[in-house]
């Protein structure tokens, strides 16, 4: 799932801010599930991995194949969508994003002529991709926004990100029961949003209460680039009782990796008088105060480095109609993130590095069952958790509500945090099995609940219902 | 007038075509239309036969691999489609393959579809000794050996025989991994059915591939259909005026080489001494013995010098 928007302007009418920009979701690492009978299980395949889809899962799974294969998967269709509760002058603002993703093309080929027990496959696969195009428009609304109307308030929304791998992987037999394997992929992170946001908001223009209008302006445009490898390293053994258990290790290596933020605002004070006229020229000839801001943010290192993953994957043969699978996958914390700063050394959207991750644990459960010989239904279920700190919430017993944003010592605890949602999914397909190729097709659901500071500036905290799900479907030919 | 682009020329093309292929499809119906009931019933007894073989071939030609040398393929093409033309069923099409495995052995599956090894065609020593192993293959698949065995047996047997063509010689570790297979469905015979076009005649055209693989790799069809395939590919490589004699030296040579290059047809097929004896009296019934014919061995070893070598089985 994804967290691509920019705080929402403070509800008070005092504040806009940009306080924390948008970002693909690299914050969950289950967003696409890959390979065609791994998605049906909820991706609990590292036990197993015996396709083409053993570059992502577990290379050593690739000796234990039965047959060369080529394989594709697409998520025909995905939409997602998050609502976060009471933000928009006492409303729900919902955040909705869909598109399509070919999530996974490889193949599998055996090189027992060569060498026994050798099996070669590549891959090509996204773990992550969202397309967001999203209008919002508020007119005239006075209630829940704190004492000063909003006259309007509109937001435009455009995101595109892909987390794409692209790699090879050979698994070896030794003996007849252990196998290893051990693999290489190119990664690229792309990830470029941006958003527009304009209202026009009564404020007082004095002490005395006298009331005028505040007309604001701003853009954003974010460009995250990273470039790197991925090796990984896999055991797969098969043990008593058609039991196989497996092990992967992986560990990104960023070669390169860049974020570029340009940002600029422009905010105006008008009378009553200079309001009307601007809003007949649709534009701000005069005006009893104006600010601009304009700024290019450039960091090195934006995410730091990559975590490692850490699979451990059990598969249960219990017949030939029924597969069990459960996979348990630790992703490492991420601590050397940058703080993103902009020319003069302030930092943008806050003193915490925006990239930075927690560790986190994730769990999956699968099965494969034949309801007929030719038809095999998958179905799995998955965590897919938030990898950001869960959100602070600000007490009144402790600090003072009032000012908890705009004192340096409370704000970056209190105010402009990051979102954290955990995610629960469930997955379910259904195959046609052929003798030499099968089709597979199905949904894969996620519900998330968390909590979220959308909006910017403010210390208050909402709660946030996330759905998202994919009809995907795939393909495979054993050649 | 207005001049036709050439993006109209290809879209009236293309209608052209569809409409011709609409004709063409209509055509072929309406004429199945006016086949008489038997005539209808073999029609559709022959897609199966087709269909079952076409699934045989694949599966034996995926097994072994398939030697794509061009020349050679079109020779074994052009001596099996000459004694094919002068067997009982001449209109009948074969399509001949040479399979990559130095092994001796030869497959007719129904339909017309017939492999021969690499192993079979090296052990040849001229276009007779050839002609006569085609013609053999050629006699199994004019008589529907295969086609009649699977539909003489019955479905529990049918089933075992398909079952038992699932076991490859694989390890536990990967047994464990063999999920439940289609072959055996009844949507997957249906499909079978539809894109085949034909009602299966009265198989399980997946299933009895299955069982057709069990038999032809493993069971085989008995000695007596082997035996009356002998007879009559004698009596088609003599028909098409070849050596009388050269399947019985093929046979006997057969007898002494190594067992590791005749495992698999010593499991299908009786002995090489049985076969020579019963040839030898077949042409004592033939009257054929003094017949001298053609060896070929000129053509034969124009083409040997091209066989292709291969490291590994």
């Amino acid at each position: 799932m994804k967290s691509v928007a920019l705080k929402l302007f403070g509800a008070a009418g005092a504040l806009f801010v940009a306080a924390a920009p948008a970002r693909a979701d690299q914050f969950h690492y289950n967003n696409v599930t890959i390979g065609t009978r791994a998605v049906g299980m909820g991706g609990a395949f590292t036990g197993v991995a015996d396709d083409a889809s053993g570059v992502f899962y577990n290379p050593a799974g690739l000796a234990f194949a039965l047959s060369n294969d080529i394989s594709g998967s697409a998520n025909a269709y995905y939409q997602k969508s998050a609502t976060y509760k009471k933000t928009l002058c006492g409303g729900d603002f919902t955040e909705t994003s869909g598109g399509s993703v070919p999530s996974f093309f490889g193949g599998l080929q055996k090189l027992d002529r060569y060498v026994d027990g050798l099996v070669f496959a590549f891959g090509a696969y996204s773990t992550d991709s969202d397309l967001k195009d999203q209008n919002t428009l508020l007119k005239n609304k006075s209630d829940g926004c704190g004492s000063l109307a909003i006259e309007s308030y509109h937001r435009a929304s455009n995101a595109r990100a892909n987390t794409y791998y692209a790699g090879a992987a050979v698994g070896k037999r030794v003996g007849t029961s252990v196998a290893w394997g051990l693999g290489l992929s190119y990664l690229n992170v792309d990830e470029l949003v941006q958003e527009y946001q304009d209202f026009k908001q009564v404020t007082k223009l004095d002490k005395a209460g006298t009331l005028g209008w505040k007309v604001y302006s701003g853009n954003i445009r974010q460009q995250l680039a990273v470039y790197g490898v991925q090796p990984v390293l896999g055991v797969q053994a098969a043990l008593p009782g058609n039991i196989a258990v497996g092990l992967t290790l992986k560990k990104g290596m960023v070669a390169s990796q860049s974020l570029q933020v340009d940002s600029e605002t422009q905010t105006n004070v008008l009378s009553n008088d200079q309001k009307a006229q601007s809003d007949a020229t649709r534009g701000v000839s005069d005006s009893l105060a104006t600010a601009k801001t304009n700024s290019r943010s450039k960091a090195k290192k934006p995410i730091g480095d990559l975590p490692a993953e850490i699979r451990f994957g059990l598969g249960w043969f219990a017949s030939p109609t029924l597969l069990v699978t459960f996979d348990v996958v630790h992703h490492t914390a991420i601590t050397n993130a940058e703080v993103i700063k902009d020319e003069n050394g302030n930092a943008l959207f806050g003193t915490r590095p925006l990239y930075a991750k927690e560790a986190v644990t994730d769990l999956a459960l699968g099965a494969e069952y034949y309801v007929a010989p030719a038809i095999p239904l998958r179905l799995g279920g998955f965590t897919n958790k938030d990898a950001r700190p869960k959100i602070n919430k600000a007490d009144a017993s402790k600090v003072t509500l009032a000012t908890v944003c705009s004192s340096a010592d409370t704000r970056s605890k209190y105010c402009d945090q990051p979102d954290h949602v955990d995610y629960y999914g469930e997955t379910l397909f259904i195959a046609w099995v052929q003798p030499n190729s099968q089709v597979a097709a199905g949904f894969v659901l996620q519900q998330g609940k968390g909590q979220a500071q959308k909006v910017g500036g403010d210390y208050r905290v909402q709660d946030v219902v996330a759905s998202s799900y994919t009809f995907a479907f795939s393909a495979t030919h054993n050649l | 007038m207005r001049s036709l682009t050439p993006t109209t020329w290809c879209r009236a093309l293309l209608l052209l075509a569809l409409a011709a292929t609409a004709c063409t499809t209509g055509e072929k119906k309406k004429d199945e239309a006016n086949l008489s009931s038997a005539e209808a019933k073999a029609l559709d007894e022959m897609r199966a036969e087709v269909e079952i073989g076409r699934n045989m071939a694949g599966r034996l030609l995926g097994y072994y691999g398939i030697v794509d040398d061009d020349k050679v393929v079109g020779y074994v093409n052009q001596v099996g489609s000459y004694v094919g033309s002068y067997s009982d069923n001449p209109e009948r099409k074969y399509m001949f393959a040479v399979l990559k495995h130095e092994s001796i052995n030869a497959f007719a599956c129904p339909g017309g579809y017939i492999l021969i090894t690499m192993g079979a065609l090296r052990a040849a020593r001229n276009e007779a000794e050839l002609a006569a192993i085609l013609g053999h293959e050629v006699a199994h698949v004019g008589r529907k050996h295969m086609l009649n065995t699977l539909r003489a047996m019955k479905e529990k047997d049918l089933n075992s025989a398909a079952n038992a063509s699932k076991d490859q010689p694989i390890d536990k570790a990967l047994k464990v991994r063999e999920r439940e297979r289609s072959e055996e469905t009844a949507a997957g015979a249906m499909v079978a059915r539809y894109l085949s076009n034909s009602s299966g005649a009265g198989l399980n055209i997946l299933q009895a591939a299955s069982a057709g693989m069990n038999l032809i790799t493993e069971k085989g069809i008995g000695p007596d259909l082997e035996f009356e395939a002998d007879e009559y590919g004698l009596k088609y490589a003599i028909r098409a005026g070849y050596d009388p004699k050269a399947f019985g030296g093929y046979l006997a040579r057969l007898g002494k080489a190594s067992d590791a290059k005749k495992k698999n047809l010593g499991k299908t097929h009786p002995s090489p001494a049985d076969r020579v004896a019963r040839l030898e009296k077949e042409l004592g019934k033939m009257k054929a013995k003094d017949i001298i014919g053609a060896s070929g061995a000129e053509r034969f070893d124009k083409i040997e010098k091209q066989f292709p070598k291969y490291e590994k089985d």
